[in-house]
């Protein structure tokens, strides 16, 4: 059953990559939001004071709950990332396996997918859910960072990275009249433009800390860049191996 | 057989490979929401490093 294929690989996919995504995360990114969130705590209550007019409907800041739970520091938040990151990875594993049986189910006129056609996917994939949503439009972002309201960068992230996904899929796969509309597609949102803070800065104000957070957003900025080529050449590589090796069509 | 949903003699119910394809990555889209994006203070607690690290929004 193609179903029960596509599952199985994703889950060893997305086991293999997220596992190997989180614990880079852990050596080098989590240091860089442990230490920006230094930062934060010392800010949140003053800020919230300070522009009581409209401030969290404008700037984004969660309503955090303070009954809400959370993992604690340590052990319990590292396993919550590396859990979460795993689950990521297989969502994008289940995803990208799917889409590449479809590909071998209906594009006859293309080649079929195998590791090297799958590193290629998993560039395209690092376009459409790293490239066009983050760095080209709401640049990766350490906490305590001020910017619009969540709800709208999130709507506008999936925006985007759907445009861009469906965009360079009708480069690939239309016929060469309707090619020029997969790049209207895939630049709308960046004409739409991404929701953006009425200031740029940090919610901390303190002159000393906007330079630390500016050097660990920047660090923040490169070492995810870095991760994510990582991760999706990992994930589109490993995909295509799977789906020639295990995501039988013919046989359904 | 591209029906949608047929019965075969032995009592298996069996979709189209088609159907099977999308409503996977209707599994792997809900999934990512779930983790990446479902507004919940506790979800986004648990995945709050994770949804940083791969440049999701995030405050």
């Amino acid at each position: 059953m193609i179903l029960r294929n596509i599952l199985l690989s994703a889950i060893v996919v997305g086991l293999f990559t997220g596992l190997f995504y989180g614990l880079f995360q852990q050596s080098q990114i989590n240091p860089i939001i442990y230490a920006a969130e230094e930062f934060e705590v010392a800010e949140e209550e003053p800020v919230v004071q300070a522009h009581s007019h409209g401030a969290e409907a404008s700037q984004g800041h969660h309503h955090h709950d303070e009954e809400a739970w959370s993992p604690a520091d340590g052990f319990e938040r590292i396993a919550y990332t590396l859990g979460a990151d795993i689950a990521i990875a297989i969502a994008y594993a289940i995803m990208m396996i799917s889409l590449m049986a479809f590909h071998d189910l209906k594009a006859n006129n293309k080649p079929k997918i195998n590791t090297l056609q799958g590193t290629a996917w998993g560039i395209v994939a690092m376009l459409a859910f790293f490239v066009a949503p983050a760095m080209f439009g709401l640049h990766p972002e350490v906490p305590g960072t001020e910017a619009a309201v969540l709800e709208g960068r999130q709507t506008w992230w999936l925006i985007c990275a759907i445009l861009t996904a469906t965009g360079i899929a009708v480069l690939y796969y239309a016929p060469m009249k309707f090619k020029a509309g997969g790049i209207v597609l895939a630049a709308l949102p960046h004409l739409i433009g991404a929701p953006m803070p009425e200031q740029h800065g940090f919610a901390n104000t303190d002159p000393a800390a906007v330079e630390a957070l500016t050097q660990l957003t920047s660090q923040f900025y490169s070492l995810t860049a870095i991760g994510m080529v990582i991760f999706f050449v990992l994930l589109g590589s490993m995909s295509g191996f799977v789906v020639k090796r295990f995501v039988k069509l013919q046989t359904a | 057989m591209q029906q949608t949903i047929s019965a075969s003699q032995n009592n298996t119910l069996t979709l189209s490979a088609a159907v099977q394809v999308v409503s996977a990555i209707a599994i792997g889209a809900a999934l990512l929401f779930a983790v990446g994006f479902a507004p919940m203070d506790v979800a986004h607690n648990a995945a709050h490093d994770a949804r940083h690290a791969f440049a999701f929004p995030c405050h």
